[in-house]
């Protein structure tokens, strides 16, 4: 089951949609594992593959570090403090924001889904 | 102005730095998904195109995904399935990436948001 879960979130991670966002919850509706703990799967499932395409990226230039690095000590520290929330929440609750999340997010992806890519 | 030369001038100031980066390390670290699904669209509204995009928010998501794992483990320990489920991940990711372009991509795009969507509503209720 869980190779299953796996496969079918990679495909819509491989295809540049979310992977977590639907591994998350097949992880915790399906095989009843708890909130946190799915979020660290998530991680550690997609690390390995994303490693790799961040290498292939960056040796395609397509990567604009330029723009990443500047930002990126800010991320740490939002992120140590999103770390620190979630591994303090309950995770009944952390569950239920992950909720309100995901619908945030798929109103959001709706709605970017169906413009054209007018940059390209 | 070249697109790229946009986006720097809207992250030059470093209030709009700290914003992006913290509020982007919030939702990495508070619920461990979904940062592309909102890096993503903001790199292309500073007129980066879909592939640029997706690279440069990899660059940035990454980065922090690697220490936030490290957290979520030593809280977490390794939960069970989670090397099946990589292995799952990884492969379904090649596949993914080959099927890229060959769906159509608004129903693709619009069955994920649809899945998100129920299980947004069922996570938040039950």
């Amino acid at each position: 089951m869980y190779i299953i879960i796996g496969f079918l979130s990679g495909i819509i991670s491989g295809a540049g949609m979310g992977g977590g966002t639907v591994l998350i919850p097949m992880l915790t509706l399906l095989l009843a594992t708890p909130q946190k703990e799915a979020q660290t799967i998530n991680f550690l499932a997609y690390l390995p593959a994303a490693a790799v395409a961040l290498f292939l990226h960056s040796r395609a230039k397509r990567v604009s570090w330029d723009l990443v690095l500047p930002v990126l000590s800010w991320g740490i520290l939002g992120s140590a403090a999103g770390l620190t929330l979630a591994l303090v929440v309950p995770a009944d609750l952390l569950k239920r924001f992950f909720g309100a999340f995901l619908i945030v997010l798929a109103i959001l992806q709706w709605v970017n889904g169906n413009k054209k890519d007018k940059n390209a | 102005m070249n697109i790229e030369s946009k986006f720097k001038k809207a992250v030059s100031s470093v209030r709009g730095r700290a914003f992006f980066g913290i509020a982007t390390g919030l939702i990495n670290g508070l619920f461990a998904s979904g940062g592309g699904l909102v890096v993503v669209p903001a790199l292309k509204a500073q007129g980066l195109n879909q592939q640029k995009a997706q690279a440069t928010t990899l660059g940035f998501i990454l980065p922090l995904s690697v220490l936030t794992t490290i957290g979520y483990v030593i809280g977490t320990g390794f939960p069970e399935g989670w090397l099946l489920a990589a292995i799952g991940a990884t492969a379904g990711g090649g596949v993914g990436a080959w099927l890229l372009g060959k769906v159509a991509n608004v129903w693709l795009n619009r069955v994920f948001c649809a899945l998100m969507l129920y299980a947004g509503i069922r996570m938040l209720l039950f």
